[in-house]
């Protein structure tokens, strides 16, 4: 369980700082100081403000549409052109959220979460705290 | 039973097998090259954490897309339509689950298993065994499904029918999993994962393009010709074929949608793959690759689907006859659209999807074993890692055996309910406990244990009691019925249960307080990727990375001297290789079927026995469903080709009757003044019927034309000399009628309604029928024990078959190139090959087999027998008798509805119709 233990041991990387208990200070817990920063409580906030509302969303545009093929199949039988019906555009319709969710994260979570989850990380791991 | 009848292979099992053997080649080449640098635990469990976000990306499409992916679900839309295109949709937007609440805080906790983040903050053994029991449960019964599917893809593909070479097969595929799994480790089918992923998807693709080529890129014209070929018509572009039937169903479909949606996100082996990459970041990348490859393969199978009904000869009927059913959709399209070599890398790509998806199943389940249950449970976390790789591989190697031997065992089994179980049991027992350990601050062991085996439990409790498993014909154990649970997923109930369970345990466990500095750690880890397990080569992929302070030290030490893009190189390579050899095979084949043939041509491969969904499905053993009176001497019974009636021809009575098919009662009689009425023959439009009528002293042979809207007989046809039972062609335009005692048989041209030819054949001619395709007919001539075959166009007799002692009747399957005849004085039915004009097999019936017939799928011929007064049951997949059913007395004819439901036996004595209730 060395993910979740003391760190022991020799260090490795070419980079490598004092890790925090080594010294002669009292004993901090990273851990607990780094979660009570005012920066981690707008990491999570940010994260859990775009992450639960975003689930909701699709987990409902997708009972949506699960619901619609199973109960109202004569509404997905509506023909918009030629042979295309009402079902399978909004089939696709689940395919194009799906990307384009999977798009808005993606620009969300570089532009947003990694520089504050990176400048965190690096203050733990480098005894910052 | 002299032989089998046409049946097995698509294709050339040698090509196929040949190209099957080079994939294998390469695979093994490339797992044995990467072995070289799988030393350390990291190495073995997550390949060092070095592949890149788009790797991975490619890989975990590779570990998603199963052959029930690939093959699945383009077979059930080819059958079902729509509602197989609804699996794909719950297949994809399940990945948002991942992308935007696991991959990345699951990469940041954990190490190796999904026991590792659940562990985290919780007393360690209780909870990771649960989470070992989880992942076990799930990648065994998946692993099942994975081997026993693999013997019936060899069947289609290899044309491997006999049990013991299928479970040759599932063995061979052990073999290889294991190796592949015991040398190559995480990197090794990491590594084949890529190879068959892009495989796979440059397959589909082409196969796409090609289809929607063949239709001018305009996919409504495609939809259209797929609505057009299938009994359905537009009701396959709509949702409801497979689901849609009652209340049951369309709840089930709910559950199975909750299942796909909420599972793929609890899947061990894919949650595995999350550490595979050096950061939370390259998590991300991973899905985020994973949601476009996988969504644009499932839009590839929407295409393919619908092409393979639309292209496919025989289309749907055809495809559910094949021995993989569905699932012989895609390389069906590929055999006709590209010919052999398509097929042979088309059906190449599923058995390497099978080998992968099985390799990477075994090395999730030997790692939770080894990490979860051995090194933490058993050892408390005194194992060095070294003795913790060795567990794993001896693990890999039982489990491998239990696959093989669970495989041979559920050959042939339907099985395919352990599929959407382990997604069930992923969802229920896994997701709403990572969800809780990752977002739920007061979430505890307590809870964690109560919601992983609540799910667990009442996920596989409720699918023993389901119809999947008893109760149905088609469930696993037919002939018992236990099943007090309608749906056939259990998700709908278990998933909210396990999250009420974790709820209720948590808040009802009051001693048992969670960690609160710990849940802060986990949280502080999840989110940032503090202290998170980096790659083992920080150089090469996580150069981003800032250095890596907190990382624990690599047990064994000695980072990998060699520098691993020599391998990643040759392996890039032959991947490039494989897929350029794709390219040619596609295009090599392409051009052979342009040079060679013509619009039209006949490229049917040999088809295998067949089975319809769409209407029956029969049972080997129907039922009596009751006795209708009709009236003295009834001779004939014929069914209307809309099935709205079935028509008697009662002989010494010389009437006709007619009965209701939705109530079963006589609802009109009507006289024939001509003569005795004998045997009858619908027009395709169900409107006309054509009476043929000759009396014992052969003073009177003629036929009467009657109006089935009116009753009323608008023509008699003067005949030569006795009218056997006669046919109409497919067109309608011309009546084919054996002349019993002149040895041949009159066209009559159906708009005059008067002789237009005559066609001498063999004596004498006692039935005659015509192939599907119209372009033969055959006669059934007793006094010559031989069958004529007849060109429709030319008139001309091309060839005489010799069959069984006295011929009576005769009958062409719905879909296979096969004939069947009762021998009358033999006892028995030919079975007749039509491709080779040869009697491939030879059945014994009951005494005096007077008439013969197929249910509308093909799957059995029902046989009147005269003299025994029976019906036998004959499945056409065995060539085997499965039933011999007690009817009236001296019975003379069948005849079944279209829908497959119901069959009518004249029992000419008993003065009565039998009625058979062919789905049990």
């Amino acid at each position: 369980m060395s993910t979740t233990g003391p760190i022991t041991g020799p260090i490795t990387g070419p980079t490598a700082r004092p890790t925090s208990g080594t010294g002669t200070a009292p004993p901090v817990d990273p851990w607990a100081a780094a979660h009570a920063s005012v920066e981690f409580a707008t990491l999570r906030n940010r994260l859990r403000s775009f992450v639960f509302p975003m689930a909701a969303f699709f987990l409902a545009w997708y009972f949506l549409y699960v619901l619609l093929a199973a109960f109202a199949p004569h509404f997905m039988a509506i023909r918009v052109v030629g042979n295309i019906n009402v079902g399978l555009v909004f089939g696709l319709l689940q395919f194009v959220s799906t990307f384009a969710i999977a798009t808005m994260y993606v620009r969300f979570a570089n532009r947003s979460l990694d520089p504050v989850s990176s400048r965190i990380r690096e203050q733990v791991e480098g005894g910052g705290w | 039973m002299t032989g089998e009848p046409a049946r097995g292979a698509v294709g050339d099992p040698l090509l196929n097998g040949g190209i099957f053997v080079f994939f294998v080649l390469v695979t093994l080449v490339i797992v044995f090259r990467v072995s070289r640098q799988t030393k350390t635990a990291t190495d073995y469990y997550a390949a060092g954490r070095m592949f890149s976000g788009p790797q991975n990306g490619i890989a975990i499409s590779g570990d998603y897309l199963s052959a029930a992916s690939f093959l699945g679900i383009a077979g059930a839309i080819a059958v079902y339509g729509y509602d197989g295109f609804l699996y794909s949709i719950g297949f994809l937007v399940a990945w948002l689950v991942a992308l935007l609440l696991i991959a990345e805080l699951l990469r940041n906790t954990g190490k190796f298993t999904m026991g590792d983040v659940l562990s985290f903050r919780m007393r360690r053994r209780p909870v990771r065994a649960a989470a070992a029991v989880s992942t076990l449960v799930v990648s065994l019964f998946y692993l099942l499904a994975q081997m026993a599917g693999a013997g019936g893809l060899v069947a289609l593909l290899l044309n491997v029918t006999s049990r013991q070479a299928q479970a040759l097969v599932v063995a061979v595929v052990g073999l290889l999993m294991i190796f592949y799994v015991l040398v190559g480790g995480m990197r090794g089918t990491t590594w084949v994962q890529i190879v068959k992923a892009t495989l796979l998807i440059i397959g589909a693709g082409m196969l796409t393009a090609w289809a929607l080529g063949s239709f001018g890129l305009n996919l409504s014209a495609l939809l259209g010709e797929a609505a057009s070929r299938s009994v359905h018509g537009h009701a396959v572009l709509e949702p409801g074929l497979h689901f849609g039937k009652n209340i049951t169903t369309k709840i089930d479909f709910v559950s199975l949608g909750l299942a796909l949606v909420l599972g793929t996100a609890g899947l061990p082996h894919i949650l595995m793959r999350f550490y595979t990459v050096p950061s939370a970041k390259e998590a991300r990348r991973t899905v985020v690759w994973a949601i476009w490859l996988i969504g644009i393969f499932y839009l590839f199978s929407l295409v393919i689907g619908y092409a393979a009904a639309a292209l496919v000869d025989g289309g749907p009927k055809r495809i559910i006859s094949m021995p993989g059913e569905e699932n012989s959709a895609a390389p069906l399209l590929a055999y006709q659209l590209g010919g052999e070599l398509l097929l042979g890398f088309i059906s190449a790509v599923a058995f390497a999807t099978i080998l992968a998806v099985v390799a990477g199943l075994t090395i999730t389940a030997s790692a939770s074993f080894a990490h979860d249950v051995y090194a933490n449970v058993v050892k408390h976390g005194n194992l060095d890692a070294d003795r913790e790789v060795l567990v794993a591989r001896i693990t890999a190697c039982v489990i491998g055996v239990l696959a093989v031997g669970g495989g041979i065992v559920a050959l042939g089994q339907n099985v395919a309910f352990l599929v959407a179980l382990a997604f069930a049991v992923a969802a229920s027992a896994n997701l709403p406990t990572i969800l809780y350990s990752l977002f739920w601050k007061r979430f505890n062991t307590t809870g964690v244990l109560w919601s992983m085996y609540g799910g667990l439990i009442s996920c596989v409790v409720l699918i023993v009691l389901s119809p999947a498993v008893s109760g149905t014909p088609k469930s696993m154990f037919p002939s018992v019925d236990f099943a007090v649970f309608p749906l056939h997923n259990p998700a709908l109930i278990s998933v909210p249960l396990a999250f009420l369970l974790g709820y209720l345990g948590t808040v009802l466990s009051k001693s048992d307080q969670s960690d609160e500095a710990k849940f802060a750690e986990m949280e502080l880890r999840a989110l940032t990727g503090a202290g998170a397990e980096r790659s083992l080569l920080p150089a090469e992929v996580g150069s981003s990375q800032p250095g890596p302070a907190l990382t624990p030290i690599t047990p064994g030490g000695s980072p990998p001297v060699s520098t691993p893009r020599g391998y990643r190189r040759r392996i890039l390579v032959s991947t490039g290789v494989m897929a350029g050899v794709a390219v040619l095979v596609v295009s090599v084949s392409m051009s052979r079927v342009l040079a060679s043939a013509p619009p039209g041509a006949d490229t049917r491969p040999q088809l295998g026995p067949n089975i319809v969904s769409d209407v029956g499905p029969e049972v080997a053993i129907p039922a009596l469903g009751g006795i209708i009176p009709v009236g003295k001497t009834p001779g004939f019974v014929a069914v209307s080709p809309n099935g709205r009636h079935a028509y008697i021809a009662n002989r010494n009575a010389q009437v006709l009757t007619v009965v209701d098919t939705a109530i079963n009662q006589v609802t009109a009689t009507i006289p024939i003044p001509t003569g005795p009425p004998q045997f009858l023959a619908f027009a395709p439009d169900s409107r006309t019927l054509y009476v043929t009528i000759f009396n014992d002293q052969r003073t009177i042979h003629a036929i009467d034309v009657l109006d089935t809207a009116t009753n009323a007989v608008i023509a008699t046809i003067p005949q030569p000399a006795r009218p056997y039972l006669p046919a109409v062609s497919r067109d309608g335009k011309r009546l084919f009628v054996p002349n019993h005692d002149t040895a041949s048989l009159s066209v009559v041209g159906t708009d005059t309604n008067s002789v237009i030819a005559e066609i001498h054949v063999a004596p004498n001619p006692h039935g005659v029928t015509f192939s599907r395709d119209g372009s033969r007919a055959y006669t059934a001539n007793h006094e010559s024990n031989l069958v004529s075959v007849i060109d429709t166009t030319t008139l001309e007799v091309l060839a005489t078959i010799p069959v069984g002692i006295s011929p009576h009747s005769i009958a062409v399957h719905p879909n296979l190139p096969l004939v069947a005849n009762a021998n009358y004085d033999a006892g028995t039915v030919s079975m007749i090959n039509t491709a080779t004009d040869r009697v491939v097999a030879t059945v014994p019936v009951g005494s005096h087999p007077q008439d013969i017939t197929w249910a509308p799928d093909g799957r059995f011929a029902y046989v009147v027998n005269e003299a025994s007064n029976t019906v036998t049951v004959i499945d056409a997949r065995t060539n085997q008798v499965t039933a011999t059913i007690p009817v009236g007395s001296n019975p003379t004819s069948i005849a079944v509805l279209p829908n497959g439901r119901q069959a009518y036996v004249s029992n000419l004595d008993s003065g009565t119709l039998t009625v058979l209730d062919l789905t049990g």
